[in-house]
């Protein structure tokens, strides 16, 4: 009996930590972008959009998964069309949307006929009612967002350092900001479920502040930002059953430890 | 390496349904050190950028290349940087650099020059004789290895020289180099310049320093919304109309107006 008990309990767990380092992939790189570009408050308006698609999903009764990775996509393009087109500044038109996104899907779930949704799991993640279908999910479009992520890496990268300098080299900077953030949806989209859409935007953005202060190139921060989050899955994972608290909040509380123990043992950088 | 000339007609540029530039016509010969001044919010940087096909102008930009291979002049409309095998090298008016990418000179020069040859690694994938021969250049012997964050203003400034230098460019573009330049970088920018121009490339520079435009300009257009003046810099230099216009910029220390100037709103987008 007790075997049969630990089998179960290693199967969910191997699940859960499966559908965590598929994120934990993809926010080494995608963070490191979204630090660089500084985009944090971009990715927060994608991340509250998501309760919205998960609320959609409650609506038409279809899989939460599909319509959130939909809403997130076309939220992406609603707020690029949006910034291009504004006399306001970039970080006010997110705030108000981020916000309002925020409120409107809170109470399109709470509205929502047909049961109570478990609110804590969308607000902070629930990593351990993954199924087996969405870890495989999960890793496809984390390896998708990963093999574009190194095909259009230095074009990338030449425009977080020069957008100007990109452009008279032949990049199409306009494509290129696109389509990070349509990767940036994708991310965001899986990674609801692992932290939950008001910790998103730390997975991504304290792994790569943390990879920063050893990192000498930029592949060298999207990698250790990458293992970093890894890591912070596995500490999270372990904590939250030692000590029996959520999962969402301990990886990410995990992630802040590793930060202060590398910010502490590195040397600044300049 | 001879430059190209370069015709542009009734070029115009509207921006949010505001006329930045409007009916610009001008010829730009070969090899020759073209000055474009104005005052400030005046259009140059969007004069420019138009004229490389980077602002959403109408009008008619014409490259003619005398080089070698494509004898034909060739109509750019839209993008014409990348087109062919011609090289244009571009130096920005500062490099608005932030801290948290880590990235080294070497591998920043290699990603610029290079970035059509991609490596998994990394960018460690230039020509490391050359890279260091175009710094050596500018000045920053040495300096291959060191952080760009760690790099002071006036270096940084000279290793956006040194990048447009990969390769030889036959169209030069500068943008108001000398504002964070140090005295040493710009005796090596002034050097550079008139080197380049000793092999026939043809130089495209926004310059704010009259003195400078006078000593080495062959010819200089002035950009107020529209063009104001085309031709040899001296008799437009001396004009009422020059004292008039460059009454208030003569003094560099004061900075230009950030809500009325189109240029600088483009350069924080």
């Amino acid at each position: 009996m007790a075997v049969f008990d630990f089998l179960l309990a290693y199967d969910f767990l191997l699940i859960a930590l499966l559908a965590g380092l598929a994120v934990a992939a993809v926010a080494g790189p995608l963070g490191s972008l979204v630090v660089w570009q500084r985009m944090a408050y971009f990715g927060d308006s994608l991340a509250h959009s998501a309760l919205l698609g998960i609320a959609l999903g409650l609506w038409l009764s279809i899989d939460g998964g599909v319509t959130t990775t939909l809403t997130c996509l076309l939220v992406a393009l609603l707020l690029t069309v949006l910034e291009d087109h504004q006399k306001l500044a970039t970080d006010t038109v997110l705030g108000i949307f981020s916000h309002t996104f925020l409120a409107l899907g809170l109470l399109a779930i709470t509205l929502m006929p047909g049961g109570r949704t478990n609110m804590e799991a969308l607000l902070f993640g629930d990593i351990l009612t993954v199924t087996t279908a969405e870890v495989i999910t999960m890793w496809g479009l984390s390896l998708a967002v990963l093999v574009v992520l190194k095909l259009q890496w230095s074009a990338i990268v030449a425009m977080t350092v020069h957008q100007d300098l990109a452009s008279v080299e032949g990049i199409s900077v306009g494509r290129h900001k696109l389509l990070l953030k349509l990767m940036l949806a994708l991310t965001v989209a899986i990674s609801m479920k692992i932290v939950g859409v008001l910790l998103i935007t730390a997975l991504l953005i304290i792994p790569a502040a943390a990879a920063r202060q050893f990192s000498k190139t930029p592949e060298q921060m999207a990698l250790g930002a990458s293992l970093l989050a890894a890591a912070s899955v596995c500490l999270g994972l372990a904590g939250s059953l030692f000590w029996d608290v959520p999962v969402g909040p301990t990886i990410v509380l995990s992630a802040s430890v590793l930060f202060l123990v590398v910010r502490v043992t590195s040397r600044p950088y300049i | 390496m001879p430059g190209p000339s370069i015709q542009c007609r009734q070029l115009n540029l509207t921006l949010s349904g505001i006329e930045i530039l409007s009916a610009i016509d001008l010829t730009i010969r070969a090899g020759e050190i073209h000055c474009v001044i104005g005052p400030n919010g005046g259009g140059k940087t969007s004069f420019v950028r138009s004229l490389l096909g980077q602002m959403p102008h109408s009008g008619d930009v014409e490259f003619t290349w005398e080089s070698t291979d494509t004898p034909k002049s060739k109509t750019c409309t839209k993008t014409c940087t990348k087109t062919s095998q011609h090289t244009i090298g571009y130096v920005p008016q500062f490099l608005d650099f932030d801290k948290s990418l880590p990235i080294s000179v070497y591998d920043f020069m290699a990603m610029i020059c290079n970035q059509y040859k991609p490596a998994f690694a990394g960018f460690g994938r230039g020509n490391r004789e050359i890279t260091e021969q175009a710094l050596e250049r500018v000045g920053l012997h040495g300096k291959s290895k060191t952080q760009l964050g760690s790099l002071s203003g006036g270096e940084r400034q000279r290793m956006l020289f040194a990048q447009a230098l990969i390769p030889q460019p036959e169209l030069l573009v500068l943008d108001e180099p000398m504002t964070s330049l140090d005295n040493r970088g710009e005796e090596i920018f002034l050097s550079l310049i008139q080197e380049l121009q000793s092999q026939g490339v043809t130089i495209i520079w926004i310059a704010h320093d009259l003195q400078q435009v006078r000593e080495l300009a062959s010819s200089v257009s002035c950009i107020n919304r529209t063009l104001v003046y085309a031709g040899p810099p001296e008799p437009f230099l001396d004009s009422d109309e020059a004292a008039q216009l460059f009454r208030f910029t003569r003094p560099l220390s004061t900075p230009p107006k950030p809500s009325t100037d189109p240029d600088a709103e483009l350069q924080h987008e």
